[in-house]
């Protein structure tokens, strides 16, 4: 453990650091200095290195940083013409990740990754009558939550993410670039139901 | 598909500027409490075309004074406070916190924000909402005309004062309003208690589509409506002493959705005309009501040994429900009025009576035996046991055309398990090596294709700090995945196999320089490069490739002005084969990103 890292536990321990020692960021030697000032105020809140949380974690983490600037992402740029530039977006990466370590996998602050989107996104949770059985495993089956520049953060456009998986009937034929089956909505303008359908008549996610 | 950036979004976008905000800060003693804080306050103006639903997706830009409000009130020992943060203030995109009680000791904080989320500002619909669902083809939309005859087309052209059509603007955008409330108290230095609440309440409307006909025809896109709310309520215990920790947490979820469905006339069939096989009217689910329970225990102790070792555990019991009634297998009157359809229209039960059990435990191990050496284990498992009834319909009505036979609903389970064992070694006092394996283990049940299914690989890393200011790391992992017989479902294309189930071959390697040559002046530099082969797929996905490269300069131009600038690419490069090789695609997706600025403090 880094030296500094024992001077500010002797007050900072406890709280959302319980699982510091031993932490990805601790083995790693990103000490408690590399991201959080001491003996001046940079950030507003929580004495950050940087102006903003984003901007402190994007010091490293630049790719998920740049992918919030892709055409499809959650709300957590700053902003430049926020009334104030010390001030986040209505998200950050303590959104979903807990920096200072966490029992579990990839610093989420929650018992899964899923579990963790469903917090915000209850309406996907279910269950339903009729599963869209990725959707109950993991949301990153098809979803990149730091930004894609596919819509709704899909990973892949569609149909191409559907026929990844589909191919039976009209998913696998070929189709001509101004079919229904390949602009706008694609195969969610009839299968609308992807994440899960309640409707007896739903099998096919299609009610 | 790549879209072009309409002229005036990007005009709207350059065109925006706004008056450096100016700050006003100050403290003053007012009787019995000390008061400090700072406001800002600016002006913007916007031109071009300011209706671009993009430029303004999360936020509400209008023209005119912008302001933000920052206040402390302390007591004169400076024991007790009040804080808080307004943003925005009287926008749609407002945003206020507050924070007050005693240092060190019990506090209170309010959060209340409000998140517009705009779709599009020039969407135009022939279906008005008139409330609880319903979606109905304006007055005036004549249903009787042909389909693609002139006369049809031209009441689903937007309507102007020359020609007035039933197409009129439509909202197409919700806001969500958060709001939550948490009460924090220390009691001892060991102990940490805090209860919260927190509301999500969703209104508005987006975009959802559904078909008419099958398979993919005459569909229709509307704005469906959206009236929900989040509530949760958590409950938190925490003991810390200096070598070990415990935590209790209970967190309750519960979503409502004020509607259970929507209903939308069919533009191409009126009433009058309907058919089995041509509903006037469709009628979708939405999101139904459900609730979870999640209660989990969590610890973390230094081990009695000689060397130094810490165990950390955590161990997570959830509980989700879920059993809004059924909506009636269908809308369309003509099958529902027939009673040679009774028998199969029948819902043998009014709900799911949803129940889904979750069980989560983690396990991590860390040591330093040596003080060139460190080993950590991991350990994680996650149970997802769906015991919702599997209900057998007699029936079945898709898009509202045509009952045939039903089917049994299955409710599918899975477990997942991770493992990692890893060991670094410093064997220069600049250069350590990691070298780990990691392990994940899939067992599903229901109607999936592969039952079990392992991935397990080799992990490697060298970190060296070549000169004081100089650190870098490079990294490889391999992983390859293997799964029992895929079982594919009947019907199913031949070779084609769920790339979340498919065997799979990948390797991933990363780079990182962290740069400091000077007291103020800093690079970072990172690369990702990952190759995935689908190697058992003969169709579907085959390929999935994506490297990026990043990096951030920051320069310390005087104490109080620092300099950044960053610049990131992203790549990704996909190729899936289909219908017996009859057609194959390949996806290129490349992405800059650039940046620069300066900050103040």
């Amino acid at each position: 453990m880094l030296s500094q890292d024992a001077s500010c536990l002797q007050c900072h321990e406890g709280g959302k650091r319980r699982f510091w020692v031993g932490s990805v960021h601790n083995t790693r030697d990103v000490g408690c200095t590399s991201c959080h000032t001491v003996m001046r105020s940079v950030s507003e809140r929580n004495q950050l290195s940087q102006k903003t949380e984003v901007a402190t974690c994007g010091q490293c983490h630049q790719i998920q940083n740049a992918r919030q600037y892709h055409n499809a992402h959650m709300p957590l740029r700053p902003g430049a013409f926020q009334s104030s530039t010390a001030v986040d977006g209505k998200m950050s990466c303590s959104s979903c990740h807990n920096p200072h370590g966490t029992v579990g996998e990839k610093l989420i602050a929650h018992i899964s990754t899923r579990d963790n989107c469903l917090s915000c996104h209850a309406d996907k949770r279910g269950p339903f009558l009729w599963e869209h059985v990725p959707v109950t495993e993991d949301c990153l089956n098809c979803h990149d939550p730091h930004g894609t520049t596919r819509e709704s953060m899909l990973k892949l456009g569609l149909p191409r993410l559907c026929t990844s998986c589909h191919g039976t009937g009209h998913p696998g034929n070929p189709q001509t670039a101004g079919s229904r089956f390949v602009v706008g909505s694609s195969c969610l303008q009839c299968h609308g139901q992807i994440h899960g359908s309640n409707h007896p008549s739903g099998r096919r996610l299609l009610r | 598909m790549r879209r072009a950036v309409p002229a005036q979004a990007l005009a709207a976008a350059l065109g925006v500027f706004a008056l450096a905000p100016g700050p006003a800060g100050a403290e003053e003693e007012l009787g019995p409490v000390i008061v400090s804080g700072e406001a800002q306050l600016g002006g913007r103006g916007v031109w071009g075309q300011s209706g671009s639903a993009k430029f303004r997706e999360y936020r509400d830009i209008p023209d005119g004074a912008f302001g933000s409000l920052r206040f402390l009130i302390e007591d004169a020992e400076r024991r007790y406070y009040l804080k808080g943060w307004l943003d925005d203030l009287a926008e749609d995109d407002q945003q206020y916190r507050f924070e007050g009680g005693r240092y060190g000791r019990w506090g209170i904080r309010g959060f209340y924000s409000e998140i517009p989320h705009v779709f599009s500002r020039q969407a135009v619909s022939p279906y008005a909402d008139l409330g609880k669902g319903v979606l109905a083809l304006r007055p005036g939309f004549d249903r009787t005309l042909a389909a693609g005859s002139p006369a049809y087309n031209a009441q689903l052209t937007p309507s102007t004062a020359a020609n007035p059509s039933p197409t009129l603007p439509t909202r197409l955008q919700f806001r969500t309003i958060e709001g939550s409330g948490e009460i924090f108290f220390k009691p001892t230095s060991e102990w940490d208690l805090s209860a919260g609440y927190r509301i999500f309440d969703r209104d508005g409307s987006r975009a959802k589509a559904f078909g008419f006909g099958s398979p993919g025809g005459n569909y229709i896109n509307l704005a469906a409506p959206i009236r929900e709310r989040i509530h949760e309520a958590r409950a938190d215990a925490q003991y810390v002493r200096e070598t070990w920790n415990l935590g209790l947490n209970y967190t309750g979820s519960f979503f409502v959705n004020d509607l259970n469905g929507f209903s939308a006339d069919n533009p191409l069939t009126n009433p009058l005309a309907e058919t089995p096989g041509s509903s006037a009217l469709g009628r979708s689910s939405l999101a139904p009501d459900n609730s979870a329970h999640l209660v989990s225990l969590s610890g973390a102790a230094l081990l009695p040994t000689s060397f130094p070792a810490r165990f950390a555990g955590s161990f997570a019991w959830g509980l989700s429900l879920q059993n809004d009634d059924f909506l009636p297998q269908t809308s369309n009157q003509t099958i529902n009025g027939n009673p040679l359809n009774a028998a199969r229209l029948v819902l043998p039960q009014n709900n799911l009576d949803g129940r889904v059990q979750t069980l989560a435990g983690n396990l991590v191990f860390t040591a330093r035996p040596h003080s060139n050496l460190n080993l950590k284990a991991r350990y994680h498992i996650y149970d997802y046991n769906n015991q919702s009834d599997e209900i057998t319909f007699p029936g079945e009505v898709p898009n509202d055309r045509n009952i045939r036979a039903g089917t049994t609903s299955i409710a599918n389970s899975y477990r997942r398990q991770d493992a990692l064992l890893e060991t670094t070694w410093r064997f220069t006092a600049s250069t350590t090596a990691t070298l780990g394996f990691e392990w994940q283990h899939w067992n599903r049940s229901g109607d999936r294709e592969v039952r079990n299914l392992n991935e397990y690989g080799p992990t490697a890393r060298i970190d060296w700090r070549a000169a004081e200011w100089a650190r870098m790391r490079a990294s490889y992992a391999f992983a390859a995945r293997r799964g029992s017989d895929y079982n594919a479902l009947p019907g199913a294309l031949d070779g084609l196999r769920k790339f979340s189930q498919a065997d799979r071959l990948r390797h991933r390697f990363d780079l990182q320089a962290q740069l400091d040559p000077r007291a103020d002046l800093g690079f970072t530099i990172t690369s990702a490069f990952s190759l995935s082969d689908y190697d058992d797929s003969a169709q579907g996905l085959t390929d999935d490739n994506r490297w990026n490269i990043g990096i951030d300069a920051s320069y310390q131009l005087h104490e109080r002005v620092g300099l950044w600038a960053n610049y990131a690419y992203d790549y990704i490069w996909a190729f899936q084969e289909q219908g017996g090789g009859t057609w194959d695609s390949t996806t290129y997706d490349t992405a800059h990103n650039a940046g620069v600025g300066a900050t103040s403090s």
